[in-house]
């Protein structure tokens, strides 16, 4: 038998871990971005 | 006048005009190769062929003006 | 007389050897004259026809030679991370961090998995297989076999073969789904340059990618941190030697031990099944629900953004790197042989990838 119970699990666990994760890394590209270019005008 | 630029960095395997011809809009240039594809970069518009900025085997940078047409 | 007959290999044939030995040649056959996957396809083929010759006991457990090769490579998930360290040696994530947000649509197309994971459980497979299944919809080799050979070993050879079969078909099956789902003037849609990313945002990349992805996904650790780090030696420029080394010698090193593994475990007795037909069939499925999530995702997207995006790149969020950003380039020309999508397509492209390593990460984790 199935345990459609674990297979939805994984199934909303995963595709919001897929953009859960991605987002976040989103938001790091742009905050280090940012913090690189603060440093390199403080550093002129 | 307008500028072809390279829309990506690459290498120019083939120009495909010389200076003076005349082109149509479309009409291929240059044979751009990035990522191991190549791709024809084309006139913007018709008109003649006043410089050309790049030779076979160049590597060009991204916005690199290749070829310019008046 | 008699047994000494019995000792030789041609009187133990069956007929299944023989249908192998046709795939076998058949593969072979592709990438010799067809150039189809030639790296994978010599050497997943010659393991084949070996296994089907009868008493060479190279997969018996324990003292076979194919064996060691897979338990040591495959099972002790040595060789899909280590063609990891390579694939990060060779990864420009330049153009996912000129532009981030496409890293959305490389999420967007792991929706096939799920698919096929439905699908593949409806059809009656278990749990663990139907995750083998689905992860063939990131359309990602070494991250399909890896998946596979920790929920589904049995499957490995199906599974394999799927995901590198469909992934040398992108430019066949992606197409027409691309031109169903997008208007003419969508294909037509240019998209501004991307701007320049300097050395040390591609160095922080890696690290700071690493340390997301494994906090979020412990699972994933295995493929993130050698993809990661192969990453890291390429950008950093100062170990070269080693950034050349993981992405040549050792990456040609494992893929022959990676090709004549997978042949190895398509023997005919586990691989002449009806259960084989429907992993190619769910496969399939997977790959052009991915590729339409890609596209509908780019669209739905555009209606939040000012600049707009493409909808072609979307279909490059499946990870067969740079194949499907390939794809996206060749059906934006074609609309507009002005429109130069291929650099904005490989970020979505490599952001698949990420995505689909998550996808595997809590497969095993919770299917596991």
């Amino acid at each position: 038998m199935i345990d459609w119970n674990l297979a939805l699990k994984i199934f909303t666990f995963g595709l919001s871990a897929v953009f859960g994760s991605l987002a976040i890394l989103i938001g790091a590209i742009y905050a280090f971005g940012k913090i690189l270019k603060n440093i390199e005008k403080e550093g002129n | 006048m307008s500028e072809v630029t390279a829309p990506m960095a690459g290498k120019v395997i083939d120009v495909k005009v010389n200076v003076g011809d005349t082109v149509s809009e479309d009409d291929e240039l240059i044979i751009l190769e990035a990522m191991k594809m190549e791709m024809p970069l084309v006139a913007p518009t018709s008109g003649t062929v006043k410089e050309i900025k790049c030779k076979k085997g160049d590597s060009v940078g991204a916005d690199d003006v290749l070829v310019v047409i008046e | 007389m008699l047994d000494m007959v019995m000792t030789t290999g041609v009187v133990h044939l069956t007929v299944g050897n023989l249908i192998m030995w046709l795939i076998a040649f058949f593969f072979i056959y592709l990438a010799i004259t067809k150039n189809y996957e030639p790296l994978l396809l010599v050497p997943i083929g010659f393991g084949i026809l070996i296994v089907n010759l009868p008493l060479t006991y190279l997969m018996q457990e324990g003292e076979g030679l194919l064996w060691k090769f897979y338990h040591y490579g495959l099972e002790w998930e040595v060789i899909p991370p280590l063609i990891f360290l390579g694939l990060g040696a060779l990864t420009d994530f330049g153009p996912m961090i000129a532009n981030p947000k496409t890293l959305i649509l490389g999420a967007g197309a792991q929706f096939g998995v799920y698919v096929a994971f439905f699908g593949a459980l409806i059809l009656g497979f278990k749990i663990p297989e139907a995750c083998s299944i689905g992860i063939i919809g990131g359309a990602d080799g070494p991250t399909t076999i890896f998946t596979t050979v920790h929920l589904a070993p049995h499957l490995l050879g199906a599974t394999a073969v799927a995901a590198y079969s469909y992934m040398s078909l992108v430019p066949i099956i992606q197409p027409p789904i691309m031109r169903l789902l997008t208007t003419e003037k969508e294909r037509k849609i240019k998209m501004r340059q991307l701007r320049p990313v300097s050395k040390k945002e591609k160095i922080l990349f890696p690290l700071v990618t690493v340390m997301v992805i494994c906090l979020i996904v412990p699972a994933s650790a295995p493929l993130m941190a050698m993809f990661m780090l192969g990453n890291l030696f390429k950008e950093c420029g100062v170990v070269k030697r080693l950034s050349d080394a993981a992405s040549n010698e050792l990456m040609n090193i494992v893929t022959i031990l990676l090709g004549i593994s997978v042949g190895a475990t398509m023997s005919a007795e586990h691989f002449l099944k009806p259960e084989v037909i429907l992993v190619f069939i769910m496969g399939l499925i997977a790959f052009a629900f991915s590729t339409a999530a890609g596209i509908l995702l780019a669209k739905f997207m555009n209606l939040f953004f000012k600049e707009k995006i493409n909808p072609l790149i979307g279909s490059a969020g499946v990870s067969a790197v740079p194949m499907a950003a390939r794809v996206s380039q060749v059906v934006g020309s074609k609309a507009d042989p002005k429109n130069y999508l291929l650099m904005h397509a490989m970020g979505p492209n490599v952001a698949g990838v990420i995505g689909t390593v998550v996808a595997a990460g809590v497969f095993i984790a919770l299917a596991g």
